[in-house]
């Protein structure tokens, strides 16, 4: 089996296998419960909201679990605009924002397709509140960093979000912030799990608890939690070591098919995601057939998958309709290996030409 | 533990052959109560079910074979409770009226002082005069009130209507060509019902084809394991044909020779299977393929009958039926072809069956169902 499908979702970090369930039955009781275990949970549940607030320099208070990165958009968007202001977003963000935007009652929804500083500016008007731009896209990989953005909006008293899903704990974020929504899942912890980073104040939009600020009321994702605080624990100062060997295999995974398909994404895109395109082969077909190999990558992005249309990342990003429609993304992991990437190319180009003979 | 009255149907009428359907049925309905704790048994000509478990009922309702599902109230051998529970259960069931009725009583029990007439004089009687609004009629009244006088009295009032049909298994073997619409099913369950065993047949076309749309027609079958019971499932994939179809024959004609190479694998199937027929969903004038014209040309492809329940229905008689047997919802999933390459731009829609033998000449067909038919699978669906 060949995974590369990592940005939808990444293989279980091996560290949980050993660790995980003697952690978990040792913090098996509720954190918010006052007597001595629930406190013991407590505790293990405030030593994972320090690592990452260690990890991103804030303050643990500005740290908020939540089951992911849909959720902790949500939680942000809802809790930091209110009827009558204006909000900036781009025209290539997740379906998270994509869609949650236009939900947001009498919010005036601005979305840029001009991803640079100058870009957000021109935008700018008295009412605007917020500006949620996505640091690594999911679909290209393509980096908005930005960093001169913050600086500028603070300024104009205008919060900034970033939507660092496709990047924490795998590509660095240049650049401040007042939110920042961050997934574990993709790094190889449990899926439901994910955390938002809140360095100004949130209206709550769910209520029933006081946990997380009484941002997100109910009992806490303990299991979720847990693994997520070993999976950072094992990949502790690896970062840039892991970079290192995934743009490594994104480079050769680049030369090896070149020949047969047209590469999407920029060279300076993360490493991580590698967009690409057969013009004219369907990439679900693609799919299907590498899939019957036990080889796994996505056409449009996962959470997406279900609706027919194209995607609106690779349609703002080319206007060929070929292009669009063979457009697929590899996404690799640090366990990925340079076999792996001969094999699935191999196979990728073998299926692509035998496929091109048929349909054309 | 609850009794109940199990009345069947037609196999009244088969005459020498009734023991045959009669085991049958009496096999199929032991593995479909089995898991419900339910014992059948046959006694005095006729079939009854013994269970704890309420839920039996609709398991019972939805076997082919039966007509009426008849609960027993049982009663302990004393006549006044007998007559006043049988009123009390008149006039739940007649309500305002008016309403006709008969009492029919059998005795097994030959040391009870009653004979059978005098049972349904004296419990009719006391009908006549205790609930409002009925009357007697002994050649076709609505409610029949059944008393069996065994050990104890069982009394048979309301009745829950089953699905009729024959006992499955009983009328021979039939090869389903199943898409994954919402009209193979519906014709599988018709045949299913009449008593034919169905051997479901998909063709799809990987990678042109998802493993959600085959996954979809599996779920389909599954469904109608709940009816008969294990199914082997058969599924076989096409695209290669498609492929070779397309590289030598005109495009009007792709769906004819692709119906008709289905038809010939299918055809073999059930040479394999002993089975002596196809069915199809067919419809009249749904899509290009089925109109008259072209079902003679894809007919001619095979030496079996072909039945086709589904012909003469309106599309929302169709509909209506897979929402009964609830094969509707899953037949709507989404999950076509997710390539439009082998669809033609044209479509001969009256083709003459001279024609499409000439393109089919540019195949070598009987080479193309060879390779075809190895890639064939089957696997076995658990109710």
């Amino acid at each position: 089996m060949i995974y590369f499908d990592n940005a939808a979702t990444a293989m279980i970090h091996p560290v949980l296998d050993e660790r995980l369930m003697d952690q978990l039955h040792q913090a098996f009781a509720n954190p918010s419960s006052l007597h001595r275990v629930g406190m013991a949970s407590r505790k293990q549940v405030e030593r994972v909201r320090g690592q990452i607030a260690q990890l991103t320099r804030v303050k643990p208070k500005e740290v908020i679990f939540t089951s992911g990165g849909t959720e902790a958009n949500n939680i942000i968007l809802q809790g930091s605009v209110k009827p009558g202001d204006h909000l900036i977003t781009s025209a290539i963000e997740h379906a998270s924002i994509h869609q949650l935007v236009s939900k947001l009652e009498g919010v005036q929804v601005s979305r840029i397709t001009d991803m640079t500083l100058e870009g957000v500016l021109a935008q700018v008007r008295p009412e605007t509140r917020l500006v949620s731009i996505m640091h690594v896209n999911n679909e290209t990989g393509q980096v908005f960093d930005m960093p001169d953005l913050y600086r500028e909006l603070n300024k104009r008293n205008i919060r900034l979000h970033r939507d660092a899903v496709q990047s924490f704990g795998k590509f660095p974020l240049k650049g401040d912030y007042d939110y920042l929504s961050l997934s574990g899942h993709k790094l190889g912890a449990f899926k439901g799990t994910g955390a938002l980073i809140a360095k100004q104040p949130l209206q709550p939009g769910w209520y029933g608890g006081d946990q997380e600020r009484g941002l997100r009321p109910g009992t806490e994702n303990v299991p979720g939690i847990l693994s997520l605080g070993l999976v950072l624990e094992a990949e502790a100062g690896l970062m840039d070591h892991r970079m290192e060997h995934v743009a490594s295999l994104n480079q050769r995974l680049r030369q090896l098919l070149a020949d047969d398909t047209v590469i999407l994404s920029p060279e300076t895109a993360s490493p991580y995601i590698l967009s690409l395109s057969a013009p004219g082969i369907p990439s679900e077909v693609l799919l299907n057939a590498m899939s019957a190999k036990q080889m796994y990558f996505s056409v449009g992005s996962a959470c997406s998958s279900r609706s027919k249309h194209h995607s609106h990342v690779i349609a703002w990003l080319t206007s060929d309709p070929e292009l669009r429609a063979g457009a697929m993304r590899l996404s690799l992991s640090w366990q990925n290996t340079w076999e792996e990437v001969e094999v699935f190319s191999n196979q990728l180009i073998e299926t692509i030409q035998y496929l091109r003979k048929v349909i054309r | 533990m609850n009794l109940y009255l199990i009345k069947y149907g037609e196999i009244t009428l088969k005459g020498k052959n009734r023991r045959f359907f009669e085991n049958k049925l009496l096999s199929n309905l032991r593995s479909r109560v089995g898991p419900y704790g339910g014992e059948v048994e046959f006694y005095q000509g006729r079939i009854f079910v013994r269970s704890e478990d309420d839920r039996i009922i609709p398991i019972l309702q939805d076997t082919f074979g039966l007509v009426e599902i008849c609960p027993a109230i049982k009663l302990p051998l004393d006549m006044d409770v007998l007559r006043r529970t049988a009123a009390e259960e008149m006039k739940k069931l007649v309500g305002e009226g008016p309403a006709t009725f008969k009492v029919e009583a059998r005795r097994s029990n030959k040391s009870f002082e009653l004979d059978s007439p005098a049972i349904n004089h004296d419990i009719g009687g006391y009908i006549l005069h205790h609930v409002p609004n009925v009357s007697v009629d002994v050649h076709q009244p609505q409610i029949r009130l059944e008393i069996e006088v065994r050990e104890q009295f069982y009394m048979y009032v309301e009745t829950f209507p089953a699905l009729g049909g024959i006992p499955y298994g009983t009328a021979g073997k039939s090869v389903v060509l199943m898409s994954g619409g919402i009209d193979s099913p519906v014709a599988a369950f018709q045949m299913a019902r009449r008593g034919v065993e169905i051997v479901p047949l998909h063709f799809h076309a990987m990678p042109f084809t998802s493993e959600m749309a085959l996954d979809k027609v599996r779920q389909l079958v599954h469904r109608l394991t709940y009816y008969t019971d294990w199914l082997y499932f058969y599924h076989i994939n096409l695209s290669e044909a498609q492929i070779t179809i397309r590289e030598h024959c005109d495009e009007r004609y792709y769906t004819i020779l692709q119906r008709r190479l289905m038809t010939r694998l299918a055809t073999k199937l059930a040479d394999q299977k002993h089975a002596l027929s196809l069915t199809t969903g067919e419809n009249l004038a749904q899509v290009a393929s089925q109109t008259m014209e072209g079902i003679v040309c894809t007919n001619d492809a095979t030496h079996l009958p072909v039945f086709r329940p589904l012909i003469s229905f309106d599309k929302d008689d169709i509909v209506r039926r897979a929402k009964q047997i609830e094969t509707f919802e899953t037949s709507i999933l989404p999950y076509e072809d997710c390539c439009t390459i082998f669809l033609p731009s044209k479509v001969a829609t009256r083709p003459k069956l001279a024609d499409v033998l000439a393109e089919e000449a540019k195949l070598d067909m009987d080479a193309l169902v060879e390779q075809t038919w190895k890639t064939i699978v089957r696997e076995k669906i658990e109710a």
